[in-house]
C-alpha cells in the first residue's frame, strides 16, 4: 500500500498517551494492516479505508440516517459519514481519515513540553505503521530534530528495507511477537512469522533499540510464551507480556463483526506477574 | 433582667453585656474570658486534645468568624438567626421569659441587620439573579507558629511594647490582653478538670490525662517542650479561632515534630489531630513549599501528615501541597500516592507562580513565601493577612448576556446592566467586545463598591479580638483584625465561567461576523426560544470549537478576556488597604450561575447547568486529553491571580495506579507548572462518577480508556464492560 509523501490513513492521535514507550506521549494511530489476529484490539484499524462503527445499544432507532443514505448497513458502505451528522444520539462514528504530515507533525508538536520533563515523544502505532513508511520517514525525521524521543510500535510483516530506512530516525522500537510456531502463527494471525522473525533478528543486530511486546491470549498463543521468551533472550533483547483483555468486545460489535476470542478469559494480574517473573519478562499492568 | 440566671446557659451573651466598657471588640473579648470562666467544661479523652468546642451551649449566641456576633446553633455550625430562639427555649422552658428579653437586647448586635441595608435595590437583584455580588468577611489564618514560640507571657510582651508606641487605644490592647486571659483560664481549668477525672481513670486514659496536666503546667503561658504539648497548645488555639484553616502546618509544628525524640508518640498525636479535623470540619491545610531563597521547607511532618490521610481517607481538611523547583521526588511521589487513593487531594500549588503573583502586588518574597490555602482554595499569607476570602464573584457569562440583549437579565428580564445598544446594530465583531467590556466592568465596578461597603461594616461592627491577637500587623500597628490591622489586605474575587464566555464570542465571530452564515437578529431570536426551531444554527454553535482542546481561535479570546478582568480587578484598591486580586475556583456553585442564564451562544440551553469547572473547560468539552487542556488554560496568564486558579482534572483510577501512570503525572505536574500552571487538582475518578457517567455521557465525553496501543472513550464500551471497569476501580487501592 502506498501513499504519497504528505498524506495517509491514520484514526486517531491520541495525546498523552502513558503506555506506549516511556514518559508522556502522542499516538499517532494509522490504519491499515496486514495481520489479522484474532485478538486484534483495534479491528477497525484493519483496512485502510475508513470504517463506519455503529453502536446498537446507544441506537434510539430514528431512522435519520436510513432518510439519507441507502447502504447505511449495507457492504457497499463507503463510510462516507454522512449518517454520523444526522445520527441523534451519537450511535455512529467513522473511523479513519486522511491527514497531511505536516498536520499530524503539528499536532504532534504542541505537547513537546511535555515530552522534555518526562522523557516522553512521539509513537507510531496503528494498525502497522510500517505499511506507510514515507509518512513514518517524514514524522519521525521532524521530530527527530527537535530532540523528541521516537517510538514505533509495529508487527514487523514488512520489507527489511522499510527498517532500514526508518532506523536511524526511531529511538525505540516497540516490536510485536505474537508467537514463534510458524503454523499457529498463521492460524491466529493469516500470516507467516517467517519475515517477522528475520526482522527481529537483523533489527537487533543493526543496534535497533527494541522492547518484544507479547500479547499474551490463553488457548491462542499461551502455549508459546517460553518460546517468545527464549527468542528475546537469544538477542539480548527485553521481553514485555502484555495480557489479552477484552475491552475491545464494543468495537466488534460496532463493526457487527465476529470476535473469535470474545469468550477468552483474561488472565488475572497475579497469574501475569508470576509468568513473567519466571520467564524473566516484564509484565505490563496495562494489557495488550 | 436578670442575667446571673443565663450564665450557663447563655455565657457570650452574658459576658458581652456585663462588660464594663462600651468599645465592641473589647466586649467581644470580655465575652470570651468570660465564657472561659463560665463554661462547663467537657473533656474529650478518646481523641486526646482538648479545646472548649464540645462545651458550648447548643442554640446560644456566639460568635463566628465571619459574621461578628451572632445567633448560633453551636453543635450544627449553622447560623440560623430566627428559629434558634424557639429550639432554645425547647431546651430550657424554664428561662423562657429571660432568654426572650435577652434575644431582644441582643439582636441590635447582629451585623446582619447592618448588612441588609447596605445595598441598594438593583444590587439585591445583580445578587439575586447570580450576576455579581460582594461581601467582606471571610476566613483567616492566625499565627500559630508566632503564638507557640511565644507563648501567652511572650505575646504579653509584644502587646505592652506596642502600647507604648500607641498610647491611645488601650480598649483595644486590653482586649488582647483579655484573650490572653481566656486562653489561660481555659488551660487552668482543664487542668484542674483533668485532675479531678485522673482519680478514677484507667489505662489510656489516665495516662492521657497525666500527659495532659503537665502540658498545662508549662503551657499555653511558655512555648511547648515537646510534641504533645504543641499540638494541645495548638489545638486549643484554633478552637478559639473557630477551626477555620490550620495553614502552614509543617512549618508551624515541623519544629516540634522533629524535635521530639518520641517518634511513635508524636505520630499518634498526629493521628489525633486528624481524627480533630474531621470532626470539626476544618478547612484547609498546607504543606511544603520552599523559603524565599529556594529552599525546601519540608520534614518529617510533611511527609507523615500525607501518610496520616492516605490512612484515614477523610475528606477534610483539604489538604494543598506546595511544590518549587527542589522538592524531593520523594514528596512528590508521597503527594501521588495519597492521590492515588482516591481522596483528591492533596492539590498541588506552584511556588513559582504563586509568588510572582504575590509578588507583583507589593508582597515581598520573605512574606509571599509563607503563603497557604484558606477556605476551598484561596490563597493567603500565613499570620499576617486578612485577604477577604470571597469578597465577591462575577458572572463572566452573564455580561456577555447583558452585552447581547442590551443589558437585560434572561432570568428575570429585568434591565439589571447597562444600555450598551441594541446587538443587532453592531457592525463587527469588536463593537461586540466593546459591549461586552463595559458590562463586564460594571459588574466588577458593582462588587468593589458593596465589598467595600461590606468590609468597612465588619470592621464597625464585628472585630475578630482573637484573630487581632494571632494575625501580625494588628499589634504591631494597634489596629483591629478587620480594621486595616494585618499587614496585607488585599481582596479576592471569584470569576465564573470564563471559558464558558469565550466559547460563546468564539461561535458568535465565526458565524455572525466573519463568515455572516447567520445574522445577530437570527441568533437572538434563536437564543431568546432557546433554540427552538433553530436546528440548525444550534448544532453549529453547539458545535463549534471550544475552549479546552488546544486551538488558538478560542483560546486567544479567552486570553483577551482573561487578562482584561483579571488586571481590572487589581487597579480597585479595598477597604482593608490592598488590591482586589482575581482567582477562579467555582466547584457546586458552577450550576447555580448557569441556570441563572438564558440559552448561550456556546450552546448552553436554558435551563442546563453545564459551566466551566473552576479555570478548566466545559465538563465534557475536552476531547484531546489533558495536556491538550493544560494548554488552552495556559493561554490565561495565571501570574495574575492572587487568588487561587483552581484546575481540576479528572482520570482513570485503573490507569492512575500504575508506576507508568504516576510518573506520568508528575511529568504532567512539572511541565504545567514550567509553564506557568498555578495549581493542579487532580482527582482519581470514583466509582460514583463511573456510575454517572453511564447515565450521563455526555458529561463525561474526556474519559478515556487509556491501555497501551488502544484507543477508547469510556462512552462507546458496552455497558458490560463500563461496569468491569467501575468494578476494577472500586478494587484498586
Amino acid at each position: 500500500m502506498c501513499v504519497d509523501n504528505t498524506e495517509g490513513n491514520i484514526f486517531d492521535i491520541q495525546r498523552f498517551s502513558i503506555h506506549d514507550g516511556p514518559g508522556i506521549r502522542t499516538t499517532v494511530f494509522f490504519k491499515g494492516c496486514n495481520l489479522k489476529c484474532l485478538w486484534c484490539h483495534n479491528p477497525e484499524s484493519q483496512r485502510f479505508q475508513p470504517v463506519l462503527l455503529y453502536y446498537r445499544d446507544k441506537c434510539v432507532s430514528c431512522g435519520e440516517c436510513a432518510k439519507i443514505c441507502a447502504n447505511t448497513f449495507t457492504e457497499s458502505c463507503t463510510a462516507c459519514g454522512k449518517c454520523v451528522e444526522v445520527c441523534q444520539n451519537k450511535a455512529r462514528r467513522v473511523s479513519g481519515r486522511k491527514e497531511t504530515a505536516e498536520n499530524i507533525i503539528k499536532q504532534v508538536l504542541k505537547d513537546k513540553e511535555y515530552y522534555k520533563t518526562s522523557g516522553g515523544g512521539v509513537t507510531l502505532s496503528g494498525g502497522e505503521p510500517l505499511l506507510q513508511s514515507d509518512l513514518c520517514l517524514e514524522i519521525l525525521k521532524a521530530v527527530k530534530e527537535k530532540g523528541i524521543h521516537t517510538a514505533i510500535e509495529t508487527a514487523a510483516n514488512v520489507k527489511w528495507e522499510v527498517f532500514e530506512k526508518l532506523l536511524p530516525y526511531t529511538d525505540l522500537f516497540l516490536f510485536d511477537i505474537k508467537g514463534i510456531d510458524e503454523e499457529n502463527h498463521l492460524k491466529n494471525t493469516g500470516v507467516s512469522n517467517k519475515l517477522i522473525l528475520e526482522n527481529a533478528v537483523k533489527l537487533s543486530q543493526k543496534g535497533g533499540n527494541i522492547l518484544f511486546r507479547m500479547p499474551y491470549v490463553p488457548e491462542f498463543n499461551d502455549f508459546e510464551a517460553e518460546a517468545v521468551a527464549d527468542f528475546a533472550k537469544s538477542l539480548n533483547k527485553p521481553l514485555e507480556l502484555m495480557a489479552y483483555h477484552n475491552i475491545a468486545v464494543g468495537k466488534y460489535d460496532a463493526l457487527n463483526r465476529l470476535y473469535k476470542t470474545r469468550e477468552v478469559t483474561p488472565p488475572s494480574k497475579e497469574f501475569m506477574k508470576a509468568l513473567a517473573e519466571k520467564l524473566g519478562a516484564i509484565y505490563s499492568p496495562s494489557g495488550v | 433582667m436578670d442575667l446571673q440566671k443565663l450564665t450557663k446557659i447563655e455565657p457570650f451573651a452574658v459576658g458581652f453585656l456585663t462588660a464594663d466598657r462600651e468599645d465592641r471588640c473589647y466586649k467581644i473579648a470580655y465575652a470570651l474570658k468570660f465564657m472561659a470562666e463560665n463554661l462547663e467544661l467537657k473533656m474529650d479523652l478518646k481523641n486526646w486534645f482538648q479545646a472548649p468546642v464540645k462545651s458550648f451551649v447548643p442554640y446560644s449566641i456566639g460568635f463566628s468568624r465571619a459574621d461578628g456576633i451572632c445567633v448560633r446553633d453551636h453543635e450544627n455550625g449553622v447560623i440560623t438567626r430566627e428559629n434558634i430562639k424557639t429550639k432554645k427555649i425547647a431546651l430550657y422552658p424554664e428561662y423562657e421569659a429571660e432568654l426572650n428579653e435577652l434575644y431582644d437586647v441582643m439582636r441590635p448586635y447582629d451585623l446582619w441587620l447592618y448588612l441588609n441595608s447596605i445595598t441598594s435595590d438593583i444590587e439585591k437583584k445583580l445578587d439575586e439573579n447570580k450576576c455579581c455580588w460582594g461581601r467582606g468577611g471571610g476566613h483567616g489564618n492566625p499565627d500559630f507558629y508566632m503564638l507557640l514560640r511565644l507563648g501567652t507571657k511572650g505575646m504579653r510582651e509584644k502587646i505592652e511594647k506596642f502600647r507604648f508606641i500607641h498610647n491611645d487605644r488601650d480598649d483595644f490592647y486590653d482586649s488582647l490582653l483579655l484573650c490572653c486571659d481566656a486562653i489561660e483560664i481555659f488551660a487552668k481549668r482543664f487542668q484542674e478538670k483533668a485532675k479531678e477525672l485522673i482519680k478514677t481513670a484507667e489505662g489510656e486514659d489516665k495516662v492521657v490525662l497525666e500527659r495532659l496536666i503537665e502540658a498545662f503546667d508549662n503551657i499555653p503561658e511558655n512555648s511547648p517542650r515537646n510534641f504533645f504539648e504543641a499540638a494541645q497548645y495548638f489545638w486549643m488555639a484554633y478552637g478559639i479561632a473557630d477551626f477555620d484553616s490550620p495553614g502552614l502546618f509543617d512549618y508551624f509544628l515541623g519544629p516540634w515534630y522533629q524535635n521530639d525524640p518520641d517518634k511513635e508518640l508524636r505520630y499518634k498525636c498526629l493521628e489525633k489531630l486528624w481524627q480533630l479535623f474531621y470532626e470539626t470540619r476544618s478547612w484547609n491545610l498546607c504543606v511544603g513549599g520552599s523559603d524565599e531563597f529556594g529552599n525546601d521547607m519540608s520534614n518529617d511532618l510533611t511527609y507523615d501528615t500525607l501518610k496520616v490521610a492516605r490512612e484515614f481517607k477523610y475528606n477534610t481538611p483539604n489538604i494543598t501541597m506546595r511544590v518549587h523547583k527542589n522538592t524531593p521526588d520523594s514528596l512528590w511521589h508521597a503527594a501521588v500516592d495519597t492521590l492515588a487513593t482516591g481522596i483528591g487531594m492533596p492539590a498541588i500549588y506552584n511556588d513559582e507562580c504563586v509568588c510572582t503573583a504575590l509578588e507583583s502586588i507589593g508582597i515581598p518574597p520573605s512574606d509571599s513565601h509563607l503563603y497557604c490555602m484558606n477556605g476551598c482554595n484561596q490563597i493567603d499569607i500565613f499570620g499576617k493577612s486578612h485577604m477577604g476570602l470571597e469578597d465577591g464573584e462575577i458572572s463572566i457569562i452573564k455580561a456577555v448576556e447583558f452585552a447581547l440583549f442590551n443589558g437585560v437579565c434572561k432570568f428575570s428580564n429585568e434591565k439589571l446592566g447597562l444600555t450598551t445598544g441594541d446587538a443587532r446594530e453592531f457592525k463587527s465583531f469588536e463593537e461586540f467586545m466593546a459591549a461586552y467590556y463595559k458590562q463586564v466592568e460594571y459588574l466588577a465596578d458593582t462588587i468593589v463598591s458593596v465589598s467595600n461597603r461590606y468590609q468597612e461594616a465588619y470592621a464597625k461592627y464585628a472585630p475578630i479580638p482573637w484573630r487581632s491577637l494571632t494575625i501580625q500587623g494588628c499589634i504591631e500597628r494597634g489596629l483591629e483584625y478587620k480594621n486595616k490591622g494585618p499587614y496585607y489586605g488585599h481582596g479576592q474575587v471569584l470569576t465564573e465561567g470564563l471559558p464558558d464566555a469565550a466559547d460563546s464570542m468564539a461561535a458568535i465571530k465565526h458565524y455572525i461576523y466573519d463568515t455572516k452564515k447567520y445574522t445577530m437578529a437570527e441568533l437572538l431570536d434563536a437564543l431568546d426560544k432557546d433554540f427552538e426551531g433553530y436546528d440548525e444554527l444550534y448544532k453549529d454553535f453547539k458545535g463549534y470549537d471550544k475552549f479546552g482542546n488546544d486551538i488558538d481561535e478560542v483560546d486567544d479570546i479567552y486570553a483577551a478576556i482573561s487578562d482584561h478582568i483579571y488586571r481590572y480587578f487589581r487597579t480597585k484598591k479595598t477597604f482593608r488597604g490592598g488590591v482586589f486580586g482575581v482567582g477562579c475556583s467555582t466547584y457546586h456553585r458552577a450550576p447555580n450561575y448557569a441556570i441563572h442564564c438564558g440559552a448561550l451562544p456556546n450552546g448552553k440551553k436554558n435551563n442546563e447547568t453545564l459551566l466551566a469547572d473552576s479555570i478548566g473547560c466545559t465538563p465534557g468539552n475536552d476531547k484531546c486529553g489533558p495536556t491538550a487542556l493544560l494548554n488552552s488554560v495556559l493561554r490565561g496568564n495565571q501570574y495574575l491571580s492572587t487568588s487561587g486558579n483552581v484546575m481540576q482534572m479528572k482520570f482513570n483510577k485503573a490507569q492512575f495506579n500504575t508506576d507508568a501512570g504516576k510518573e506520568a503525572y508528575i511529568a504532567l505536574a512539572k511541565t504545567y507548572f514550567r509553564m506557568g500552571g498555578q495549581t493542579l487538582q487532580i482527582n482519581v475518578v470514583s466509582r460514583e462518577e463511573l456510575l454517572d457517567a453511564k447515565v450521563h455521557p455526555e458529561k463525561y465525553e474526556n474519559l478515556i480508556v487509556r491501555v497501551g496501543g488502544f484507543s477508547e472513550y469510556f462512552n462507546r464500551l458496552p455497558e458490560p464492560l463500563q461496569d468491569n471497569i467501575i468494578a476494577r476501580t472500586d478494587n484498586e487501592i
